[in-house]
């Protein structure tokens, strides 16, 4: 009984801290330029396709160092940091022209641009319709205060810890954490200060798509699979648990997922036919917040000046 | 005064956390009257009128409209009871012609709602045309100019004619009480000399029609009102005609600083 | 700004050719349409759909020109609307009994109705709304279920379906009160999601499978699975689901207007366009969000319900998130609060995706890159948004 409690209690760390990264990315890029980069989640999930790109084509060249730790890792490092090239890429190519256009357009725009990222995947990955499976990268287990505990998941949830302290410390303490930080209160006097948005928006895309990739490729290899379609799902469930947690609070975002993830495990684990509901308990979470807390748990309520 | 009280304020105090933005603010307008407030940035003015038009809660306090209490009633309600304002951004509706803008205004004084407006076509067109004749003479009466350019977005109005369609606007929900939030403010001498002739005019023409007016512009506090208000970080130091108030040494001290006050 | 003269030949003259502008492009798109409906070679499609391109960035170059056409509808509306509606009457006459064509005809009249309903709010008030498909999922299946479970004909499953969902617009109105912008999106993806996945794992829905064995509504008599036949032609039985879908399209684009040009209407757009201003101008805006909901939703329910019997068969995969998109982006490609641009949106984007099957996988690939397209070249909609105009001009 314990252990299964014990169990369920480590599925949901491990979730909540995937959920977390994908939902931290929202929660940024919304503090800094103000949309819902609805396709956020579309990009956090191409980097385990672009993972198994680089293991396959790796194991075509080099049929001999295949298959170890240390080029799994290499591929992984590689398919976040394209992805990050991917987020500003894409802020190049399309959301810049959306940057001061109305909420409603930029928000249908990025959803379509999601669509696209999906289809893309679907079409440019050999076989792109069916699903892959994706290696647990980090096999075996570990002994813990008497519970065996699988490597895997307590380095997802090392890797999630790292990668949020790390967005931490470049948020607090560097300048361009302070640039970033300036260009979201008030866009215009940081122009003034001679902070160029434009360079700061990329960056922003840079940090937010390879966190979300980190995510990605941890929900890929959770699931020890993946498909192009997995996207719409990890993709709302992250948008709803950075809304929860209050859009622009990266606290929140953390606090949302662990809500979000908390009630995905509950109900797989006790609900009859949990798996079917899951969704459906999430989203009625997701409107029972919002109705008490309109702005999200802790999202800035913007007093408007009268 | 001897015109009746039309709206009052008994120990108004609003509270934001750990700020205290009004303390215990008392005021009186009569009918008829045109009341100035004045005090530094930041002084409450803006929130007093936020109070009374229901934007703002206070945390303490009452406020009434012909004896009757105001207090908890929403924005909408309070505009039906007979409470304008203008806003000191002048918040229009930009992608709306200036027309429709004043119509808009006439929102409390109609009825028509869904049903109306598609089965009962007749009724709910009779209505509109009649608010759209008023609207027209609202802003004849206004400015023969802006009444040319009543088809325009308002959105491309310059900014004296803004205000004055404002205010245009907030007439006709055909209040009792009009509050006008430093209307002078982004003008220039003349066009603030313009709009002291428009105040004037709307007071000769309407001269049961109360005005609040928060200003900055002393030309104006100096020449409009009957009495003037002085608040300073949320609490009022003087209440009486300009000539007597501002010789106060108090009110001196909250524009001036004590040091230009003690060497003066 | 076009200047009418009040007497004489200028004004005659200008009558004349705005009836010649009107009825030159009625005509002309009844030609295309009919052409896109019924060529099958994607390269006359593409031809088209470029032919349309060049149209639209034209307007964009010349607006004296956009202008002169508006003012051209504007003077002789009445001339318009007949023409209009002879067009609509007698256009299956000229589909060759090509019954894929009566059947996009049909799909595509049902989406402008979502879209002239999704209208009332994102156009008119600009309230995000992504569960407009499930307000149209609502409509379809409690009309099925109240045939196939208490044998109610089509004509009284219908009205019950429209105040089905209306009910479930009012319920997703209200927690719509306090949230704004992208909470208020959130809500209402959150609020389709769990309509879609209720009706997924519901038994008495018919869980992912659905429902199947929807009865063909009848008239009179005549079963609109039996061709149609009107003054000795015989019309396809899709052209009876093509008549009663065009009648809702009509009766959508009266609720439409009357609401636009209404005290209702201006409510709206002052909600839309400053909300505090707006209450401070007696609009009590809580009340007239939560109706832009119900309208919404009553309408929607409406295109389920037809939807339903003339497809005969639903499932959860036809009310998503993705045809909650799909409606919004008809709404904002199509023209925002435009009536004409947003039934224009709706049949482009019908008939594109159907049209291009050449391109079959292809498809919803084209379908997001052609959104983002539209949406960086011509960001106000093929038509956007026109200022009101009362009495006289």
């Amino acid at each position: 009984m314990a252990d299964l409690l014990l169990q369920q209690l480590l599925n949901w760390v491990v979730l909540g801290s995937i959920y977390a990264l994908i939902a931290v990315g929202f929660s940024l890029l919304f503090g800094v330029l103000n949309i819902i980069h609805f396709s956020h989640g579309d990009v956090s999930l191409v980097a385990p396709f672009l993972a198994l790109g680089a293991i396959q084509a790796l194991a075509s060249s080099f049929p001999a160092a295949s298959g170890s730790l240390a080029v799994l890792l290499l591929c992984l490092l590689l398919s976040i940091l394209l992805t990050g090239l991917l987020g500003v890429v894409l802020e190049f190519l399309v959301i810049r022209r959306f940057r001061n256009a109305p909420v409603m357009m930029a928000l249908v725009a990025t959803v379509a641009l999601g669509i696209v990222l999906r289809e893309l995947v679907r079409h440019l990955f050999p076989n792109g319709s069916n699903p892959h499976s994706f290696p647990r990268f980090v096999g075996g287990h570990i002994e813990l205060a008497g519970v065996t505990i699988p490597l895997f998941s307590l380095v997802a949830v090392v890797c999630a810890v790292l990668a949020v302290a790390g967005l931490f410390f470049i948020l607090n303490k560097t300048r361009l954490g302070l640039q970033i930080r300036a260009v979201s209160q008030d866009r215009d006097a940081a122009r003034l200060m001679s902070i160029s948005p434009t360079r700061i928006f990329r960056a922003t895309f840079f940090v937010a798509s390879a966190i979300g990739a980190v995510g990605g490729v941890f929900f890929a290899g959770y699931a020890n699979l993946v498909r192009f379609d997995f996207s719409i799902d990890v993709g709302l469930i992250g948008f709803s648990a950075a809304v929860v947690g209050g859009l622009g609070s990266m606290p929140g975002a953390i606090i949302g997922s662990l809500l979000i993830a908390g009630l995905d495990t509950f109900v797989q684990a006790v609900v009859p036919n949990g798996a079917s509901y899951r969704l459906v308990f999430i989203f009625l979470l997701v409107i029972a917040v919002l109705v008490f807390k309109p702005s999200g748990l802790f999202g800035r309520t913007v007093v408007e000046k009268v | 005064m001897t015109s009746p009280v039309v709206l009052s304020g008994q120990g108004l105090t609003m509270r934001f956390g750990g700020l205290t933005a009004m303390a215990e603010v008392d005021f009186e307008l009569h009918r008829g009257e045109i009341l100035g407030i004045i005090g530094p940035n930041g002084a409450g003015k803006s929130t007093l009128l936020n109070i009374i038009t229901g934007i703002y809660l206070p945390s303490s306090g009452e406020v009434k409209l012909e004896g009757e209490v105001l207090n908890g009633l929403s924005p909408h309600k309070i505009v039906g009871r007979g409470i304008a304002r203008t806003f000191q951004s002048s918040r229009l509706f930009p992608d709306l012609s200036v027309l429709d803008n004043v119509i808009i205004g006439r929102h409390s004084q109609t009825k028509s709602g869904v049903f109306d407006a598609i089965f009962r076509r007749g009724r709910a067109n009779r209505e509109l045309a009649e608010s759209a004749a008023i609207a027209e003479d609202l802003l004849k009466a206004v400015s023969r100019d802006l009444f040319e350019q009543r088809h325009r977005p308002s959105g491309e109005l310059p900014q004296a004619d803004r205000r004055r369609l404002e205010i245009a606007r907030a007439l006709a929900s055909q209040p009792k009480v009009l509050l006008l939030d430093e209307p002078s403010s982004g003008m220039d001498d003349n066009d603030t000399d313009a709009l002291m002739d428009d105040i004037r005019g709307l007071c000769a023409a309407q001269p049961d029609l109360s005005l609040m007016i928060i200003e900055h512009d002393m030309r104006l506090i100096a020449a409009l009102p009957q009495r003037v208000m002085v608040l300073d970080y949320g609490q009022k130091l003087a209440d009486g005609p300009f000539e007597e108030v501002s010789l106060i040494p108090r009110v001196q001290e909250a524009y001036l600083g004590k040091k230009a006050v003690q060497n003066a | 700004m076009s200047t009418v003269a009040k007497t004489g030949a200028p004004a005659a003259s200008f009558s004349l050719t705005s009836l010649l502008i009107v009825v030159a492009c009625e005509l002309i798109g009844a030609a295309a349409l009919r052409e896109f409906l019924l060529v099958d070679d994607w390269r006359v499609i593409v031809g088209l759909l470029v032919v349309f391109a060049i149209i639209l960035v034209a307007m964009q170059r010349f607006p004296a020109v956009e202008h002169r056409i508006e003012d051209a509808f504007d003077t002789q509306k009445p001339a318009a609307m007949v023409l209009a509606i002879i067009i609509v009457l007698g256009f299956p006459f000229t589909l060759e009994g090509n019954t894929y064509a009566f059947h996009l005809c049909v799909i595509a009249q049902l989406y402008a109705v979502l879209a002239l309903a999704l209208n009332f709010q994102l156009g008119s008030a600009n309230i995000p709304n992504f569960a407009s498909g499930a307000s149209y999922g609502i409509g379809a299946y409690v009309s099925a279920l109240l045939a196939l479970n208490v044998g109610l004909s089509f004509w009284l499953a219908l009205p019950a379906a429209a105040i089905a969902a209306t009910v479930a617009g009012f319920l997703l109105g209200l927690p719509s009160m306090r949230t704004r912008d992208s909470y208020l999106a959130l809500v209402t993806i959150a609020f389709g999601v769990v309509v879609n996945q209720l009706l997924n794992n519901l038994d008495f829905t018919g869980g992912p499978n659905g429902l199947v064995g929807i009865p063909v509504p009848e008239l009179f008599g005549h079963s609109f699975s039996s061709p149609l036949v009107i003054f000795g032609v015989s019309l396809p039985s899709q052209a009876n689901f093509y008549y009663l879908s065009a009648l809702l399209v009509a009766i959508s684009i009266l609720f439409a207007g009357r609401l636009h040009n209404s005290r209702v209407g201006l409510a709206w757009n002052a909600l839309r366009a400053d909300e505090l201003a707006a209450r401070c101008q007696g609009i009590n805006t809580t009340w007239y969000k939560v109706l832009a909901f119900a309208v919404d939703a009553f309408l929607a329910g409406f295109a389920g319900t037809i939807y339903a019997f003339y497809v005969g068969f639903i499932s959860p995969d036809n009310f998503t998130f993705l045809t909650s998109v799909t409606i919004m982006t008809m709404v904002i490609a199509g023209g925002m609060d435009n009536i004409l641009g947003v039934i224009v949106g709706a049949f482009l984007l019908t008939l594109l995706p159907e049209k291009l099957r050449v391109f079959s996988d292809y498809r919803i690939l084209f379908f997001g890159v052609t959104v983002i397209a539209f949406l960086m070249i011509r960001p106000q909609g093929i038509f956007p948004q026109r200022l009101r105009r009362y009495g006289e001009r």
